[in-house]
């Protein structure tokens, strides 16, 4: 189990991290979320030891790894672009971190082969690097971070760099990876769509600080904050001076009674359902799902679930 | 770090094969160093010759064309690179004498040595060899009958015909350029009108006789080169020839000699000494035409027959005193230079 | 921070070539500027100063090599263009024949084009190209031609050719594309390389001697002159002073506008060969002409055998000629031995300081930066003579040892070495080291994966540049003695071209081309070790 405490990171005068603390259970993936530059990326160096830390702990299984090296931290870690070794072909890259733990080549060989199997890259362990394609790459960049069996799996953007189906298929396909290794992980995205793919929990980071954690369901309902809730996609945040509120896009329903009378201005078909913006009286748009199609100028009346209106802070 | 190591080691090793293979250094002081210039030839098998007379090895060292050879001595005067000098000429032998480079040894073979070459009374050098640098021509070439004096090089029937190498930068250059002081009147005069008659003028030697010269297929039938440039011709033909296809205007020869000297703080004077008497014995004195290309300084040397056939020497060649020729050098190639190149 | 040194191993880094250029360039070089200024330094550069020869002679250096740099970089960066498109064995094997023009003696070459002038008439008449500036420059242009080629050339290759790709796309033309996009990008690649082709070109001795003519001088044909022709070692101290000062002010000058490179993304899509027909055929028109010509004169002259054609010239190079102290072959071999300990020296030190270019304090970085360059930059003459005076004592008494060649020529191949390996190393990517670390390689053992393996793609590529220095025996050899059993290549080559006759001329050329042989063949072999494309020499 991975245990952060009370994390401080400084960047000269700036504060990347200020006093973040977090728990990572021995089999689950957290989904760091939040937007560039928030210093979700520098939280992850420095857990793997490639930045230093200002003050607080890093609790791997009860022992701190602040002050070792990172060639002694025992955790895994897979950078953006795959940093694979381009002068070593595809199995000596996934033995590398065999080789420094001085495991002999017979086991590394089979270990080579069970990963390469595990990533659905069954016999490709003489290709050159060069001649790989993107996904590939990560996957290849994958099975190495996974081999030397670290109890603690980083991620940092790992799909950044690919296209979008290409990511989505990995999305599906990484978390029972990790399942069968049994390694804890924490996948750091700017993309909320990703974080909800691969993530056990979501992690909500803004200004280096922790903003919420919870399951997916709990943060995308019960959002803390109107930052965290614009971050999610939501897009009816209303503010009236006094208070900030949510209006769940699942919220609204068209029904003849309801109380908002609005017309539509727009509408979208997305995975099966319509989205569809509309704009008050008041001239507040607001976006929701609906499951029937309405045409665009169209005026309706709106109920609204008093239930999927969140009171934000 | 393994190709590194393995690099440092390939070193290593490729050292000691090199050192072993060359060494022929030995510890007990019976060896001596030759310090020479790039044209020196010594055969294999005189050299063994030597070392089985007097038991004592010799490595030579190069330094470079005389001038070099002869600064780079001055410069470790202190500390010299070896034991005896082969190579000094009468151009540069001023320098080195007022730069006492050299330990004074009469050499027990100076008696068979022809009359008028050894210059210094003081026996500080020893003359070894000598040769004319002389204006050569090409036989078929040239537009209106064999030159035959020097006068005949500015005559107007020959313009554009002569090439010679710059005295700044060229031996043979340099010895044309004294013959002419020692032989015209006046000698400022005789160039402008070697310019007015479009002498051309190369930096080296090479380009000379390889570029401008029609041996090299150039058009100028007329170079300063060397006495023994026909002979040469000759002897490394392609196809045999009976007669040169050059000439030598042996009005314009000036005798260039060669000398060998003890350097002075030798580590082994006594071996320099056997040396120079080694340099005088028929058994090296008569491998010296055919390799260096010059002549015997000992009167008894049997001349090749290339040689006695095609190679010439003036009867009475320029000659100018080392002395006046150290001091008076810089001042007349300054003055060649404003006359002959702006 | 991933720490890459240990501090026994950093001090050892930095020793080593530190020591070695200390010892055999700074030692030497101040010993005689400081006997030659001793005494009436001062009146020296007074003298000099006041003389018009002198500072028509110095302005003359300068933009001669000014304008053969540019000429050089105009001509050779389309070629370099070309050869980034090729891959694998055909860019190793132009690139290893371009090197062929660098290591010619230049007496031959000068030969050549000689003889080339005179077939195409351009000896006489209107165009006159002897002794002038023209026939200097082309010369040079022809010799480094292969400095730009390779170093531009592997560089551009290395670039991610989507962004040209894009440029097009977006509606720039060819001509924009290449000024707007590329050029800013080759900049680090241009820079070192063109800065090597001027200090070459500013110390270049024969081709002003002979292509020049007497009516030319440079500051290293003064040096020259002063220091052997008047034994005026004073001058040629102060000479040798204004020498330095102008190459330390171009070396740091250039070191300043080198920024340091853009990480490379890991991975660049390589432009494709989609120039057109006429771009590259006018392109291999200029090489073959510029480059081929010459050597094509040369092939000729080695198998002319009076009227008629024929091998023996390179027959006879195996019999011994009375000229020669030893066969050619012998003087063939010799030549090899001493390319392969002068690389091997070039290579161990030129690595070791291209870790401390990289990974050192600022101050050292400099200092090796500039110090490394500098006998390139420096006249023969000086270290010759600065050798002669400062290792004269025991131990240090090398003077006449045979391990002074091999150093000598090691100073000149130093600084390709640093060139090619330091952008190699810069290139990588740091992320590769951190995944390294991470995946549990101690910094040394991190250095041993990462940094080594890399940095020896680009120590290939400087070894082969070394080694043709060394074959070609660059300047740097010329004033330091040689021992006639030792005899090497270029210098049996000399002694050939300096006695009449036909035979010897045609021996000349024959090994003249044999070197070219040789030096094409080792290039390619060792560039055949690895492959590169991140800038270096």
């Amino acid at each position: 189990m991975l245990e952060i405490q009370d994390l401080v990171i400084r960047y000269g005068d700036v504060e990347a991290v200020s006093g973040l603390s977090l728990r990572v259970a021995a089999d689950e993936t957290v989904a760091l979320l939040g937007p560039s530059g928030c210093g979700k990326s520098t939280l992850l160096r420095a857990i793997a030891g490639l930045e230093p830390v200002a003050a607080g702990a890093v609790l791997l299984d009860g022992v701190n790894l602040v002050d070792r090296a990172p060639h002694e931290r025992g955790v895994g870690m897979m950078f953006q672009h795959h940093a694979l070794f381009p002068h070593r072909d595809v199995a000596a890259n996934i033995e590398f971190g065999l080789r420094m733990a001085g495991i002999d080549e017979v086991n590394r060989r089979r270990r080579t082969s069970e990963l390469l199997e595990l990533v659905d890259l069954a016999g490709y362990e003489r290709r050159d690097i060069a001649t790989l394609s993107g996904g590939e790459a990560q996957r290849v960049a994958l099975a190495r971070s996974l081999a030397p069996n670290p109890r603690v799996l980083l991620l940092d953007e790992p799909f950044g760099s690919l296209d979008r189906s290409l990511r989505d298929r990995l999305v599906e396909e990484l978390p029972p990876l990790l399942r069968i290794a049994g390694v804890a992980a924490i996948h750091v995205t700017h993309d909320h769509a990703e974080a909800f793919g691969v993530g056990d929990r979501i992690a909500v980071m803004t200004d280096g600080e922790l903003a919420q954690a919870g399951t997916p369901e709990d943060v995308w309902s019960q959002p803390a904050s109107a930052a965290v809730a614009r971050f999610f996609g939501h897009r009816n945040i209303i503010d009236d001076g006094e208070n900030t509120r949510l209006i769940r896009s699942d919220a609204a329903s068209i029904d003849p009674s309801g109380e908002l009378e609005a017309v539509v201005v727009r509408v979208r078909f997305c995975d099966g359902a319509f989205v569809v913006r509309f704009r008050t009286g008041s001239g507040t748009e607001l976006e929701f799902i609906l499951g029937e199609r309405v045409d665009v100028g169209a005026a309706v009346r709106l109920r609204l679930d008093p239930d999927r209106q969140i009171p934000l802070t | 770090m393994h190709r590194v190591a393995r690099l440092l080691g390939v070193i290593v090793a490729l050292g000691l094969m090199v050192a072993a293979c060359a060494d022929d250094e030995s510890l007990d002081g019976m060896s001596i160093t030759v310090l020479t210039h790039d044209s020196f030839v010594i055969s294999e098998e005189a050299l063994a010759a030597f070392t089985a007379q007097t038991g004592i090895s010799v490595s030579i060292q190069t330094l470079g064309d005389t001038g070099t050879m002869v600064s780079e001595t001055i410069l470790t005067a202190g500390n010299p690179l070896g034991d005896v000098m082969f190579g000094i000429d009468n151009t540069f032998l001023q320098r080195g004498l007022d730069a006492d480079l050299f330990e004074a040894y009469e050499s027990t073979n100076l008696g068979g040595v022809r009359a008028g070459l050894d210059l210094d009374p003081e026996h500080r050098v020893t003359p070894i060899d000598f040769g004319d640098v002389c204006v050569n021509y090409w036989i078929d070439a040239v537009p209106h009958g064999i030159p035959t004096s020097l006068k005949d090089l500015t005559d107007p029937a020959n313009a554009g015909q002569l090439v010679v190498e710059s005295p700044e930068t060229s031996s043979p250059g340099l010895a044309f350029l004294l013959a002419t002081i020692a032989a015209t009147p006046d000698w400022e005069q005789y160039w402008t009108d070697l310019v007015e008659n479009g002498v051309s003028v190369t930096s080296g030697w090479e380009e000379a006789y390889y570029g401008e010269f029609v041996a090299g297929g150039g058009d100028r039938s007329m170079v300063v080169s060397y006495a023994s440039s026909p002979a040469a011709e000759v002897f490394f033909a392609v196809e045999p020839m009976d007669a040169p296809p050059t000439g030598v205007l042996l009005d314009s020869c000036f005798r260039q000699i060669e000398f060998a000297g003890v350097l002075a703080g030798a580590q082994n004077t006594a071996g320099a000494g056997a040396f120079i008497d080694f340099l005088l014995t028929p058994t090296f004195q008569e491998e010296i035409p055919l390799s260096m290309f010059v002549f015997p300084a000992l009167e008894a040397a049997k001349l090749p027959q290339e040689f006695l056939d095609h190679a010439q020497l003036a009867d009475s060649p320029h000659l100018l005193d080392p002395a006046e020729i150290e001091a008076n050098r810089d001042t007349w190639v300054d003055r060649w230079v404003e006359i002959v190149l702006r | 921070m991933v720490t890459v040194m240990s501090r026994l191993t950093r001090w050892v880094t930095v020793l080593v070539p530190g020591a070695f250029l200390a010892l055999f360039f700074i030692y030497p070089v101040v010993s005689v500027l400081g006997r030659g200024l001793g005494r009436d330094g001062l009146d020296a550069f007074g003298d000099l100063a006041s003389s018009g020869r002198i500072r028509d002679t110095i302005w003359f250096t300068v933009w001669q090599a000014v304008v053969s740099t540019a000429i050089t970089v105009a001509v050779a960066l389309p070629a370099a263009g070309i050869v980034a498109r090729l891959s694998g064995r055909r860019q190793r094997l132009v690139r290893a024949l371009v090197t062929v023009p660098f290591v010619l003696p230049t007496v031959v070459v000068a030969g050549a084009f000689e003889g080339l002038f005179d077939r195409f008439g351009l000896d006489s008449g209107a165009i006159r190209l002897r002794h002038t500036v023209w026939a200097v420059l082309l010369a040079h242009v022809f010799f480094n031609y292969a400095v730009i080629v390779r170093a531009v050339g592997s560089y551009w290759s290395g670039l991610d050719g989507r962004l040209e790709d894009q440029a097009r796309i977006l509606g720039a033309s060819r001509w924009q594309t290449f000024r707007e996009i590329t050029l800013p990008r080759l900049r680090p690649a241009l820079l070192a390389s063109s800065a090597i082709v001027f200090l070459f070109s500013f110390t270049s001795f024969g081709v002003v001697l002979i292509l020049g003519g007497p009516r030319r001088a440079t500051i290293e044909t003064e040096i020259y002159r002063f220091a052997v022709t008047r034994s005026d070692l004073s001058s040629a101290a102060a000479m040798a002073v204004v020498q330095l000062v102008a190459v330390l002010a171009l070396i740091m000058v250039t070191t300043r506008l080198e920024r340091r490179r853009p990480v490379t993304v890991v991975q660049p899509q390589r432009a494709s060969l989609a120039v057109t027909r006429r771009w590259l055929g006018a392109n291999v028109l200029v090489a073959m002409l510029l480059l081929g010509a010459p050597i094509g004169t040369l092939i000729e002259r080695s198998v002319s055998v009076g009227d008629r054609y024929g091998l023996d010239n390179y027959r006879a190079l195996g019999e011994r000629v009375q000229q020669l102290p030893a066969p050619a072959t012998t003087a063939l071999w010799n030549s090899l031995v001493f390319a392969v300990v002068a690389t091997s020296i070039a290579a161990a030190v030129g690595m070791l300081a291209s870790v401390v270019v990289i990974h050192g304090t600022r101050w050292l970085r400099h200092v090796f930066d500039l110090g490394l360059t500098l006998p390139l930059g420096t006249s023969a003459v000086t270290i010759g003579f600065g050798i002669l005076i400062a290792l004269d004592e025991p131990p240090l008494d090398l003077r006449t040892s045979w391990w002074i060649v091999p150093i000598a020529h090691a100073l000149v191949g130093i600084p390709f070495v640093v060139r090619s390996v330091v952008p190699a190393l810069r290139a990588i990517d740091p992320s590769l080291r951190e995944a390294a670390a991470v995946l549990g390689a101690a910094p040394g053992r991190v250095r041993r994966e990462i940094d080594v393996p890399i940095g020896m793609r680009g120590l290939v590529v400087g070894a082969g540049f070394a080694f043709a220095v060394s074959l070609g025996e660059f300047g740097a050899t010329s004033f330091i003695p040689r021992r006639a059993d030792l005899l090497t290549a270029p210098v049996a080559l000399f002694r050939l071209l300096g006695t009449p006759g036909e035979q010897l001329r045609g021996q000349a050329m024959a090994l003249a081309v044999i070197i070219m042989v040789m030096v094409a063949t080792a290039v390619l072999l060792i560039e055949s070790a690895r492959s590169s494309n991140d800038g270096s020499i």
